[in-house]
């Protein structure tokens, strides 16, 4: 802040030169993220596109290997179908949706739990892999008739379908 | 109505408590998530994750409220000459104490005005972490009174107050402009989002009028127990109603303990948690979202508690110092632990003798 009384100082060379460097800097710095905006590629749409086109290709390939497995899952049989694939969140899905159509609710939502652990894809509404508005139906079906450890994992699952930021 | 406005100007952090609540709130009818829609440690984790600090893309969106409050507390510094480079006050200190904000924020699932809003919105579970919060903040008066001081800041060069002032513009820019490749927000909550524009003006709005009242749930909260004056839970309380209000209005009020968005059932964790973010908030002069106002008034020292959240904010991913909504991890206990034994490590060793 100058009082008007003090001259204002002329700048030296270099303080121009360092000036001059400045200005060409951000210009460039901004062309530089204009073109890195535009090699970044298509805007959220094509983002999500590709992306669910990936899902699906992805658990095509996986279904693919774990053709043996699926079908003894199809068939109820649980320690067959996750012996060499504990892991896979599609059988878990599969398991608990075949309890689920013979009534068992305990350990249908046991798998519910394991497959939403390994993939919460399967709670997310905005994922091509939810799971969603008819298992919340089911839950509030089931909810009277589940105790201990079953209701724990029912409640786990509704705070998953519930959402949020975790 | 002049006696009203000159009652409200001597009562700012009214009128601040009711804009967090509102923009709280009001963000998520506009896209947030719910009970998330201000939560400056989990917008630390977005902001973290768009920077590539971790690799979670359910975290990763480059939530423009985070820079937004920082930018508004510097534009009501400069209108009011209140912007001040300082440094000098234990600012190695403060980034660790900015991390385990994160981090005892990240076990709890939300920073301390998220715990107003979880509330709001009915989570009944957030009582937990609000007592973990009130037991922290009442310790660190205990410390504040048996003199702990981290050091006095001084006057500095411009620059150094500016430094993240200046950053967050550009991530603001970023934001705003930059495609969905880099600033994230395509899968899981980071794809709940306000649209950016909206919220980095209701973010500029609630970080001006945070730092012309100083408004602060942990420093509400200390003020309290150091004057034992009710008057310093006024913003606090109509933080609480103002939300309150908006959520039943709006049909988003869901009384209950189980079925919660983004919380869960290990309350002794939640409420561990959240002790240790009121006891580091109060040592340090305020919580996370104090942390950006002060460091964009030019407090460089805040500003190195906020880049501390921020690495925190990519660690609490990368490593699990957190909970899920299972529960705590067991890197969380972990973190939780260690962070309350170097807190209050540092209570003690920064304490002024006379």
């Amino acid at each position: 802040m100058r009082d008007g009384c003090t001259p204002a100082r002329r700048l030296d060379w270099l303080e121009r030169a360092v000036a001059a460097a400045l200005v060409a800097f951000c210009l460039a710095a901004v062309v530089a993220a204009v073109r890195l905006g535009a090699a970044a590629g298509g805007g959220g749409a094509d983002l999500l596109a590709e992306l669910r086109e990936r899902t699906e290709r992805r658990v095509a390939a996986e279904r693919e290997q774990i053709r043996p497995a699926w079908a003894a899952a199809v068939r109820g049989e649980a320690e067959a179908a996750l012996g060499a694939f504990a892991d896979n969140s599609q059988l878990h899905l599969l398991l608990a949706g075949v309890y689920r159509e013979s009534g068992s609710a305990a350990p249908a939502l046991r798998e519910y739990r394991r497959a939403v652990e390994l993939l919460r894809d399967y709670a997310d509404r905005h994922s091509p892999q939810f799971v969603g508005p008819g298992l919340a139906i089911w839950l509030r079906e089931v909810r009277p008739a589940v105790s201990g450890a079953a209701l724990a994992d029912l409640h786990y699952l509704e705070r998953a379908l519930a959402g949020g930021c975790s | 109505m002049r006696a009203l406005l000159a009652w409200l100007k001597s009562r700012l952090d009214l009128v601040a408590g009711a804009a967090v609540g509102l923009a709280g709130a009001g963000l998520v009818l506009l896209g947030n998530p719910r009970n998330s829609g201000i939560c400056a440690s989990c917008f630390a984790e977005n902001v973290a994750g768009a920077l590539r600090l971790h690799t979670d893309p359910r975290m990763s969106y480059l939530r423009p409220e985070f820079p937004g409050f920082l930018l508004g507390a510097t534009l009501a510094a400069l209108a009011s000459r209140g912007f001040q480079s300082r440094s000098g006050s234990a600012p190695l200190v403060r980034f660790f104490l900015g991390a385990f904000l994160i981090i005892g924020s990240a076990v709890f699932l939300g920073c301390p005005i998220k715990v107003m809003l979880r509330l709001a919105g009915g989570d009944l579970t957030a009582f937990a972490g609000l007592g973990g919060l009130v037991a922290g903040a009442w310790v660190g008066v205990l410390f504040l009174k048996k003199g702990f001081f981290l050091g006095k800041s001084t006057r500095t060069g411009a620059l150094a107050g500016w430094v993240l002032p200046g950053a967050m513009a550009l991530l603001a820019l970023a934001a705003v402009l930059a495609p969905p490749a880099f600033t994230g927000g395509l899968v899981g909550a980071a794809r709940e989002h306000a649209p950016p524009l909206a919220s980095l003006a209701i973010g500029m709005v609630v970080g001006a009028l945070a730092q012309r009242s100083k408004f602060c749930v942990s420093g509400s909260l200390r003020n309290f127990f150091l004057t034992r004056s009710v008057r310093q839970l006024g913003g606090l309380s109509l933080l609480l109603v103002t939300a309150l209000g908006v959520n039943v209005a709006a049909g988003l009020f869901h009384p209950g303990l189980y079925d919660q968005p983004g919380s869960h059932l290990d309350f002794a964790w939640a409420a561990g948690g959240m002790f240790l973010v009121g006891l580091a908030a109060v040592l340090i002069g305020g919580c996370p979202f104090r942390q950006l106002v002060m460091a964009g008034e030019g407090d460089a020292d805040a500003g190195s508690a906020v880049l501390g959240m921020l690495v925190a904010g990519g660690l609490v991913q990368s490593w699990g110092l957190r909970s899920t909504i299972a529960g705590a991890t067991p890197a969380g206990k972990l973190a939780t632990l260690i962070g309350l034994v170097l807190v209050l490590a540092t209570a003690l060793a920064y304490r002024e003798r006379s």
